[in-house]
């Protein structure tokens, strides 16, 4: 039995000759910078900040390996934990729902045939281009208790004042409307998109029909909507776990830990006090609740979203 | 065909960058080239000839009067090339910390008692002794405790003895009393002195006190009764208390002393009504906005109040405790180390000499930060009865200053801060008793220790 060898040399030729061998090797090289951005500033922190979670580690010595520890005085020995994850809870449940319905209307609103349309869209979308931080100085400003504008309104209107940031009641309620305000332009701008792909026949055999208004957006409006509604569920739920700014910016997760929120909470264990690997321990439960979260909704959507038009 | 053949080919295009991207991550990964091929040893520093570069890292304070400062120096030391790296206080520390964790720490770093130990204790300090003694530094022209804020030795979690990590450049107070001359001219009412006590605060305090019927304040006689970082130490020493014992094992909130002034604290807010509740909102000081007569904050706070042009001010002379007399005022440094990577050690010396107790060191005061550690340069500048600009009384500190009581020694003071800052709060907005926020501020602040404790000393 005889065996044929390709030189090395062939086998190449061979290899490169192939058409879609070649074009795979030259679309690697060229997302090459990518892979090697990834891996080196997002996979490599990932996993590194895995490993830390299971150590003690201030920065300035080496990492001592303590196995589930953070974790055990997370869940079992830090009420604080508890706390921010309550009141991202409560941020979210205060965010999400209103920020999204109210999205919807306004967006139904602005795709109507109606004067400065492009005006009205452009300012609800302002808020979203804005720095978080320098808007968030603003609405300092507009929740000061004594000289504030939006106490000045409600005095006006012959309410007393609330002292909105140095109260336990009302500091989370501050941030969850300004977070709304600053958010709504961008799930707008969404709403509109799925709104304009909404073939305007099913409306006119509504008509025809003798559907009402509201039995038109119940019935073709809200299905049709559903997996834009959906996308804007996920993202703002995702993001809304994640708030940082605003509360380090006009509370400081204040008053009394009223918005320490669980990212907050993460940057104060690590950034200012050092515990690295107690924040990593943080930063790994945070992913696993907005994982475990972003998974339930993939599964639920199948029941209330429809993508067949 | 020409026009085609000047193209770039899909397979030059590809060579090329792929040969970019390899240069580019090749580059990335590369040591970083050495500062100079013919780089002196500490012994070669000596030679007043060769230029060396030393990197200088500060928090953003007052960064355009800094710079000059820095090159002054570098006309007077031709042969030093500062390299200013400046953060903002809140990423200071994070900057710091992440750069010494990659082998990249400044030469020469401002440090604050905050991580005096935290950084002498992982190595990251150098003992300054042995070029004080080498260059016959009187310590005694330094206010004591700003020198004792800067010593540690191995097996304390406290500063105050053993090695001087961090030399001090200021020696100054969060308890800084001052008042609005105008209101008190306008009220008709004596301006504070030295016969001030607690109970002179509730009487005061009441004249100008306007609370609305809807509930907002025209105005409170002072501020928060916390000082300028937020916390009560001063109350407690001046009932005659502590807040930790002497080698930092426990807090001692609730002795006698320190629950006498908690509730005090809580009381002026609560009970009396003279004083702010805590505001989040530092951007509208009180003082600053005329909304408080007098106020207590820190020092830091002179340069933003000397552009006030509304009303006059100064500052007074602390009220003291009416059972003990006592009006203690709390203190402490802020210093500049050398780290234990900086090549180029007595030059970074000759910088601190220069900053701390020579011509720097007068310019720092004038146009800085006006609190030297150094008694000399303090006393013919700061605390002289001769000032125009308010606060003209500023001298009357002098002696406090002395006889302070050193603040922010122990291991996680920063920590520490955050923990007192909360359960204050807690008791003053009446989420808490006094007795439940002082049994979680004892609790917790007993935890900080004993887990620094355990990483300091095992």
């Amino acid at each position: 039995m005889s065996t044929v060898t390709i030189p090395a040399r062939g086998r190449f030729r061979e290899f490169w000759g192939n058409n879609r061998m070649r074009e795979a090797v030259e679309a690697y090289i060229l997302i090459l910078p990518m892979i090697v951005g990834l891996i080196i500033f997002t996979a490599g922190p990932v996993f590194a900040s895995l490993y830390f979670s299971f150590t003690r580690w201030n920065l300035l010595s080496s990492p001592k390996w303590q196995g589930l520890d953070n974790y055990i005085e997370l869940f079992t020995n830090d009420p604080l934990f508890w706390t921010t994850i309550k009141n991202t809870a409560y941020y979210v449940l205060g965010t999400v729902p209103t920020g999204t319905v109210l999205a919807l209307l306004l967006a139904i609103a602005l795709n109507q045939k109606i004067r400065m349309l492009a005006v009205f869209r452009t300012i609800y979308f302002l808020p979203v281009v804005s720095s978080v931080v320098a808007i968030s100085v603003l609405w300092l400003w507009l929740y000061q208790a004594d000289f504030g504008l939006i106490n000045e309104f409600l005095r006006f209107l012959g309410f007393r004042g609330v002292r909105w940031l140095s109260s336990t009641t009302w500091a989370m309620p501050a941030i969850i409307i300004m977070s709304i305000w600053h958010g709504l332009g961008n799930n707008i701008v969404l709403f509109i998109a799925g709104l304009q792909g909404i073939p305007q026949d099913y409306y006119e055999a509504a008509t025809v029909d003798g559907a009402s208004s509201w039995r038109k957006f119940l019935n073709i409006t809200i299905p049709l909507i559903s997996p834009v509604t959906f996308f804007v569920i996920a993202l703002s739920i995702i993001n809304s776990f994640q708030v940082f700014a605003q509360a380090y910016v006009m509370t400081q997760g204040g008053p009394v830990n009223a918005t320490k929120t669980i990212v907050y909470y993460l940057y104060q264990q690590g950034f200012m006090h050092f515990h690295m690997g107690y924040a990593s321990a943080l930063a790994y439960v945070l992913f696993t609740i907005i994982v475990a979260l972003t998974l339930f909704q993939f599964w639920f959507q199948r029941h209330w979203v429809h993508y067949e038009i | 065909m020409e026009e085609n053949s000047k193209r770039l080919s899909r397979r030059r295009f590809l060579q090329v960058a792929a040969t970019g991207a390899g240069l580019l991550v090749t580059a990335a990964c590369a040591p970083p080239a050495p500062q100079r091929a013919d780089m002196a040893t500490e012994a070669d520093s000596g030679s007043m000839q060769e230029t060396v570069e030393l990197r200088l890292a500060y928090w953003g304070f007052e960064v355009e009067q800094q710079g000059l400062l820095q090159e002054k120096f570098m006309e007077t030391y031709p042969h030093i090339k500062l390299q200013e790296e400046i953060t903002g206080w809140g990423t200071y520390w994070q900057k710091m910390l992440t750069s010494t964790a990659a082998g990249e720490s400044p030469d020469i770093m401002h440090h604050s008692p905050y991580y005096h130990v935290q950084f002498a204790s992982n190595k990251v300090t150098i003992p300054l002794d042995p070029f004080i003694e080498r260059d016959g530094i009187d310590l005694a022209d330094f206010y004591e405790g700003a020198i004792t804020s800067g010593r540690w030795q191995p097996g304390q979690v406290r500063t105050g003895t053993g090695d001087l990590h961090a030399f001090p450049t200021v020696w100054h107070s969060g308890t800084m009393w001052f008042y609005n001359k105008n209101q008190f001219a306008d009220k008709g009412i004596p301006e504070p002195d030295e016969t001030w006590t607690w109970d002179t605060l509730i009487d005061v305090g009441k004249e100008f006190t306007v609370i609305n019927d809807d509930g907002s304040a025209e105005s409170y006689g002072m501020d928060t009764p916390v000082d300028g970082n937020g916390r009560m130490n001063f109350w407690i020493f001046q009932a005659g208390g502590l807040f930790y014992d002497e080698d930092y094992t426990r807090c001692l909130i609730k002795d006698p002393q320190p629950m006498e002034a908690f509730q005090w604290m809580v009381d002026l807010i609560n009970e009396h009504q003279v004083a702010l509740p805590p505001e989040p909102d530092q951007q509208f000081n009180p003082f600053e906005t005329g909304r408080v007569a007098f106020a207590v904050q820190g020092d830091w706070k002179i340069p933003a109040f000397a552009r006030i042009e509304e009303f006059e001010w100064d500052v007074f002379t602390p009220p003291s405790h009416p059972r003990t007399g006592l009006n203690t005022i709390d203190a402490y440094q802020n210093g500049i180390s050398i780290t234990s990577s900086a090549e180029y050690r007595d030059d970074a010396w000759e910088y601190i000499k220069w900053l701390t107790m020579g011509e720097g060191a007068v310019l720092y005061a004038q146009t800085i930060f006006p609190f030297p550690a150094h008694i000399p340069t303090a006393e013919n500048l700061i605390y002289v009865q001769t000032r125009e600009d308010p606060p003209t009384s500023l001298w009357l500190l002098n002696d406090l200053l002395k006889a302070a009581y050193p603040v922010f020694l122990g291991p996680a003071e920063g920590e520490i801060a955050s923990i007192a800052v909360e359960e204050q709060q807690a008791a003053m907005l009446q989420v808490k008793t006094v007795e439940e926020a002082t049994d979680d501020l004892e609790q917790r602040v007993n935890a900080v220790l004993e887990r620094a404790r355990e990483e300091l000393i095992g």
